[in-house]
């Protein structure tokens, strides 16, 4: 019974989540990217990594964005890819990825028009609507992700 | 061997903020670019209230003059002086607005502003480009 209750709640959970991620708020304030570059940052520091971090509003636009020293030029524009994919179809690059990966008729994911199969793009949230996305770029996939995500959490 | 200067983020933040606080002073919402002299993004800020489209127009009035070497102003009055063929010209976005960041004599990138007027535009990416190399 337990564990019924437990797998009702962790559903109802799952499907709050993916029913919030279907609409757009505000978008975002430069106050509000401020606060997810500067989570992001700090994170990106923690792991002395050089970075490419875009925050766009929830039309795909840049609001903030900022090439920290030493990061790759290509990771200016690969940042701002993984954040409009993030932005336009409302879901995290990992999301794409992971179903990129189990192959077969989901390697459709690639003709996806500015789909970024790739870690480091989320979504950023809040009162559970989509008020933007933040794009990372310059270290491998996971890195990018570890610190996007930090970023897209600061507001919750 | 040559060697040239190069902006580092800490630079980009001084410039961007000085040309926010220009744009504040004035209470005129913009969109602030600063481009490397590759034309590649390294630091982009939008007030909130400048649109979409001040967004983008920023990065290309800040490419042109990064990789033109010249301010995109430069680029408007040529125009106006009847070179209309200069409307062609590849990656030019002929509108004043755009400042190249010229350091010992070496452009190391652009700063373009869009949101006003083109002249207070550029009066704003100017403002910011002082805050770094004028003491």
């Amino acid at each position: 019974m337990k564990h019924l209750l437990r797998a009702v709640v962790l559903a109802a959970f799952a499907f709050a989540t993916y029913a919030q991620a279907q609409s757009y708020g505000a978008p975002i304030t430069l106050e509000q990217a401020r606060k997810v570059m500067a989570a992001a940052e700090t994170e990106a520091r923690k792991s002395n990594l050089n970075l490419a971090i875009s925050i766009l509003d929830t039309g795909g636009h840049l609001v903030l964005m900022q090439r920290m020293d030493g990061a790759f030029f290509a990771s200016a524009d690969i940042s701002r890819d993984k954040a409009w994919s993030a932005a336009g179809y409302r879901r995290p690059g990992k999301a794409f990825q992971d179903r990129l990966a189990t192959g077969g008729a989901e390697i459709r994911i690639l003709r996806l028009r500015g789909a970024s199969p790739i870690e480091g793009g989320d979504p950023i949230m809040a009162d559970g609507k989509v008020i933007g996305a933040i794009g990372v770029s310059g270290g491998s996939g996971e890195q990018d992700g570890v610190v996007s995500r930090a970023g897209a959490s600061a507001l919750k | 061997m040559k060697t040239r200067p190069e902006l580092t983020l800490e630079d980009c933040l001084k410039i961007s903020a000085a040309a926010q606080a220009e744009a504040r002073r004035n209470n005129w919402l913009v969109a602030i670019a600063i481009l490397d002299d590759g034309g590649h993004l390294l630091h982009f800020a939008r007030m909130d209230g400048a649109t979409p489209a001040n967004a983008a127009i920023a990065v290309e009035k800040a490419r042109t003059s990064a990789l033109s070497r010249r301010t995109s102003g430069r680029w408007e009055q040529l125009i106006k002086d009847g070179r209309t063929g200069m409307l062609n010209m590849p990656g030019i976005l002929p509108v004043q607005g755009g400042v190249p960041i010229v350091a010992d004599g070496t452009c190391i990138g652009a700063v373009g502003v869009s949101g006003v007027q083109s002249r207070e535009d550029e009066q704003i990416a100017q403002a910011g480009i002082d805050a770094l190399l004028k003491r």
